[in-house]
Order: C-alpha cells, then structure tokens, then sequence
C-alpha cells in the first residue's frame, strides 16, 4: 500500500508529526525546568507551558488539515487522524485547566510529572487516530495505558487513589495480553501487521481460515473495549473514577475513550470492511450492536444507584461508550461523522461538568450527590454550568449532546437498525432520572451552609470554553459537516 | 515421529506445564522460579523456529533480566511471602469455567481447521532483516521510536509511583 503515496521528504514528515513531536518537547520541557525551580511559587507557570505545547500542537494539527498521506509507512494522516488529534488535543488542554487548582493543593511537589504526564498521554492518542500498522496500534495502546495508570496513582498517599491505580494497571495488564494475542492470530493469518493489506489479503482466504479470525477479532475488540470502558470490559471504570484524581478522573473518561474509538473505527472499517468481508464484517456488526445495547443499558441503569457524583459520572461515561458504539456498528460515512462529532460534544460536556464538580470539592471537599444541596444558592454560576453540562449528556436540544444523540440514532436508522436506534432513545430516557437527581439536590434542597463556593479562573476559563463547545456543536453543527464528512469518507 | 517434534513437545510441555504451575502455587517466590522455566521453555521454541537471535533474547531479557527484577522486588517487599496473607481466589468458581470454555473454544477452532500453515522459508539474514526493519523508513521506524518513548515515559511513571513521601 505504501508504493501508492509519495515518499515525503524528512522535513514533511516532521511536519506530519509535529502534533506528537511538540507535546514530546513541551513534557520534557515541563520537566526539566520543574527539576531546575524547585520552589512552589515557581511551579505555578507549568500548566501555562503546558497549554501553550497543546496550543502549538493544535495549530500543527490545524495546518496539516487536507493531507492525505502515509507517514513513515505506518501512520496516515487524513482528515480523519486530524480530526481525532484536535478533539484530543482540545481535550487535554481543558484538562490541564482543570487539574491547575486541584493538583498544586494535592501535590504541590510534583505537579512537573503531571504535567508531563498528562501531556505524554496525549502523544499515543494522536498516534491512535491515524495509526495504520498492528505494531503501532498496540504500542500507543499501552502507550496510553500506562501513562493513564501512573495518573489514576497520582495521588500515591491516598490509598483509594493508590488502589484505583491498582486496579487500573491489573485489569489493563491482563487484557492488553489478550489483545495482543488476538493481534498474534490476525498476523498470523493473514502474513501483515499493515491494515491495508491486511484488507487486501482477507477475502483471499478460505473460508474456515476466515472463522479463525473471528475468535482473533473478538480478543482484539475485548482490548478496545477496555479503552472506552464498554460492558462487560468496565469493571475497572467505576473503582477508576472515584479513586483517582478528579482531574484524572476528567482525562481518563474523555482521553482514552477519543483513542479507543478511533482505533475502532480504523481497524473495523479499514481492515474488517464491510464492503470487503461481508460476513466477517456482519459478525463483528452484530457483535458491537449486542456490546452497545448492553452498555448503554447496563451503565444506565445501575448509575440510578449512584450517591457519589464521579461514581455517577462514570457510569454515565459507560452508557456514553454504548451511544457512540451505535455509529460504529452503522458503519456508514453518516455513522462516522456522527461518532466524531458525538465524541468532541461529549469531551466539552464532560469536561465541563468535571469543572463544575471540581470546583465544588475544591470547596467543599466532598463528591457525594448529598453534599450538592442547594448548590445554586451557594454558586449560582457554577450550578447552572453543571445543569447545561448535564443537559447536554441528556441530549436536550440546543447543546451539541442533542445534536450528537440526533445524528447516531439517524445513522442507526438509515442502515435499517430500528431496534438499535430505539434501545437508544429509551436509554436516554433512563439516563434523565440520574441526571435529574443531581439537578433536584442543586435547586430544590435546603443548602447545608450559605458560604458561597469559590472559582479558580483556570476553572472559570475551562467552564467558559467547554460552554461555548457545548453550544457551538448544538447550535451550529452544519458549520462543521464539511469537516466531519471529509474525515468519515478517508474510509468509504 | 521425528526428532523435531519430539523437541518440540517437550518444550511446549516444559512452557505450558510451568506456566500452569505459575498460577497454581500460593507462594509468589516459587511461582516467580515456574515463570524461569516457562520463559526457559519458549526460548527452546525459539530456537525450533530457527529463530536464534529471538531465543538469545528471550534468555537475556526476559530470564536475565525481567525474571531476576522480579525475584527481587518478591525479596524486597514486606511479607509477600507470608502464607497467612489471603490470596483473592474465591473470583476462581467464576473464571474458571469461563477460561475452559474460551480454551475448548479455541481448541475446537483450532481442530476445525485441520491444518498447519506452511512453514515459510527462514531467510539466512533474518538478523540483518530484523534490524533493518526496525530502523527502516517504510519498516518499522515510527513503532521503534514510539517505543523508546513509551519506556522514558514508563521510567517516569515508575519513579513518580515509588517516589519519597
């Protein structure tokens, strides 16, 4: 496949990898000056250096929009690659506003690994949106793993961030195992670890060796499913979520779920295409329609149980996980450019909503839903960022959740998935009485104290930025058709 | 039966009978010595393969150096190896029926297909290829260095996790 691009020359290829290449630089940077200021006052500039990496990383990103190209054999760089590394890189930079307040009270020590480390995070997921190679695929996989682990223990004096930490790392060492022994088959059999040919070699194969991928593929799906926390793969979701840092907690329900699906995505309708291998392609459809109707039902329901806020919040990112699925199983270009735009509105809303619950235990110092009684009279702002943000999850028209919700339950339909697309709405429904919990304690409960919760700016800023996604996806989506069109047809 | 075959067996018996004894034994310490041999084991299949820089390296690394590391850190810690501590076993009732049924599976697939892939010829300079894959533009250059940052970012993961209170 790769006789069929031009060889770049090797300052194109820098180019090409600028995105990855500067938030390498700008981590070791973090680094190397926290180890030269070691006084606290003197940390306060990382989180700004560290924006201003994502920014410059974002503006190379930018600039390689509408090339389409293979870069060093085993990464393309497409609109769709594209498009995953600025909703990734817009991601991270809400999160290091997020984590500015929280980490310098938790650990003002070590905020230079943080930083780093959050920026580090960001390499594989950029790497992930247009990886084209097995080998690839699987280092930034674990790539992403460890540097989400080593966050999730950031906070190593508190055991329950230790013990997510744990947690985290045992249930992703056991199954990047099986991924990688599902990857071992798919090699295997088909002699490439290059998706391309992997596709052209497919449906060469006789018939039984094609059933012999299919227990490879299923290995290789339990690997992605882990990523995005898709039932029956979730199970170290929940313990994740309340343990860790809540910032971490920010990253790791939006970072590896954008790096998760856009591996999906690649490795499904690129070597696994529907249009090349019909019947292993209507396997693995049936497969992700069963895992996505579980998830989303499973994640919603048992969130309506939940009396810890980042608890609620993970299971409702399970649920999310399930929603997105829907547009992977359509398999179409309109199933695409919804996963991607359902993805960036669902990365503002959450990170928005995280601000929101940050800022309040900054405060308060508590995540129980019972603790955000009569919120809206202690931060009247703050409480109605976090309606907007749940709204959005909801998927209430105006916020780019709805807008999001709209275009995968429509793919569903016109790919004749009726019953797909209506589990989907009734789950919406189911999720409106967890979200309405919060709302409840917020407006209509007495508030405990009238001291009134105070916001960072970095808080305020990430706030004001996750709104103006919020809104500009529900509102304006058409804006962003063009766009989204380009990077789902790099597989039609 | 030739004596391939018979070599193979004994090293496929040696790695599946020790990793078996891996999960088996309650005491980490010799469950770590089980991990020895089954590495032991897959660097004799290695070598079956004609794969003998991969069998030096599976000695080296994975024996000489990740299974010693291992032997270590079991020394190191505080009353690992007190056999009052409970093991988390009683998740076994569920996992195992599970794992048969994934490995009957597998098996039943394997059967179906009935037969080997032919065996394709070991190029002479496998050593050479393999070094030229990994530092080659259309090989695998990208993979090799994502890797070398994947560790650096490990080793900083590895000493923020260990680091002094």
């Amino acid at each position: 496949m790769s006789s069929a691009y031009s060889v770049l020359t090797p300052g194109q290829v820098v180019w090409a990898l600028s995105p990855e290449l500067l938030l390498l630089v700008t981590g070791l940077l973090i680094l190397g000056l926290d180890a030269v200021h070691p006084h606290k006052e003197e940390k306060r500039w990382l989180p700004h250096l560290a924006l201003g990496g994502l920014a410059v990383a974002l503006l190379g990103a930018i600039t390689l929009w509408g090339c389409n190209t293979r870069v060093l054999a085993v990464l393309s760089c497409d609109p769709f690659a594209l498009m995953v590394k600025i909703v990734a890189l817009v991601a991270i930079g809400l999160v290091v506003l997020l984590s500015e307040v929280y980490i310098e009270r938790h650990s003002a020590r070590h905020q230079g690994e943080f930083y780093a480390l959050l920026l580090f995070s960001a390499i594989p997921i950029c790497l992930l949106g247009g990886a084209t190679n097995l080998v690839l695929i699987f280092l930034a996989f674990d790539f992403l793993s460890i540097s989400s682990y080593v966050l999730t223990g950031y906070l190593r004096d508190d055991p329950r961030s230790a013990e997510a930490g744990v947690k985290y790392f045992l249930y992703g060492a056991a199954i990047s195992a099986v991924m990688l022994f599902g990857l071992s088959w798919i090699y295997g059999l088909t002699g490439s670890v290059e998706l391309g040919e992997i596709a052209t070699v497919l449906p060469k194969l006789e018939g039984n060796t094609q059933n012999l991928l299919l227990p490879a593929l299923a290995f290789v799906l339990a690997g992605f499913a882990f990523k995005i926390a898709a039932f029956p793969f979730h199970q170290w979701a929940p313990d994740a979520y309340e343990g860790a840092p809540t910032p971490v907690t920010a990253f790791i329900s939006v970072g590896p779920k954008i790096g998760g699906f856009a591996v999906i995505v690649r490795v499904l309708l690129t070597a696994f295409s529907p249009h090349t291998v019909v019947e292993l392609a209507g396997n693995w459809r049936v497969a992700l329609m069963a895992i996505s109707i579980l998830t989303m039902t499973f994640g919603n329901l048992v969130a309506l149980w939940q009396t810890n806020i980042k608890r609620l919040l993970a299971y409702s990112s399970i649920a999310h996980a399930g929603y997105v699925l829907i547009g992977v199983v359509a398999a179409s270009t309109q199933g695409i450019a919804a996963v991607l735009l359902y993805l960036a509105a669902y990365a503002f809303t959450n990170l928005g909503a995280f601000a929101s619950v940050i800022a309040f235990s900054n405060q308060t110092g508590s995540d129980e839903i019972a603790a955000y009684a009569g919120m809206h009279q202690r931060a009247p702002g703050l409480a109605l960022v976090l309606i907007i943000c749940l709204l959005s999850l909801i998927g209430i028209p105006l916020t780019g959740g709805f807008v999001g919700k709209l275009w995968l339950f429509s793919a569903a339909l016109e790919e004749g998935l009726l019953a797909l697309a209506v589990i989907g709405v009734v789950n919406t429904v189911i999720s409106v009485s967890y979200y309405w919990k919060i709302m409840r304690a917020m407006y209509f409960d007495p508030p405990p104290t009238e001291e009134q919760v105070v916001v960072s700016p970095a808080l305020g800023v990430a706030m004001g930025v996750a709104l103006v996604g919020i809104f500009a996806l529900g509102i304006f989506p058409n804006a962003l058709l063009p766009l989204l069109d380009a990077a789902a047809r790099v597989f039609f | 039966m030739t004596l391939e075959q018979i070599l193979f067996l004994l090293f496929a018996a040696i790695t599946l009978g020790a990793a078996l004894m891996v999960v088996l034994r309650r005491n980490v310490f010799h469950a770590a010595l089980f991990m020895i041999l089954s590495f032991f084991g897959v660097a004799g299949l290695y070598v079956l393969l004609e794969a003998p820089f991969l069998a030096a390296v599976q000695l080296i690394i994975y024996i000489g150096g990740i299974a010693i590391l291992i032997v270590f850190a079991i020394m190191l810690t505080r009353d690992l190896m007190n056999p009052n501590i409970p093991g988390a076993i009683d998740q076994w009732k569920w996992a195992a029926p599970v794992a048969l049924l994934l490995c009957a599976m597998l098996i039943w697939m394997a059967l179906g297909w009935g037969r080997a892939t032919p065996a394709a010829p070991v190029p002479d300079n496998s050593l050479h290829l393999l070094g030229r894959t990994l530092v080659d533009a259309e090989g695998l250059a990208l993979p090799f260095e994502v890797a070398s940052v994947l560790l650096l970012v490990a080793l900083i993961g590895a000493v923020t996790v260990a680091r002094e209170r």
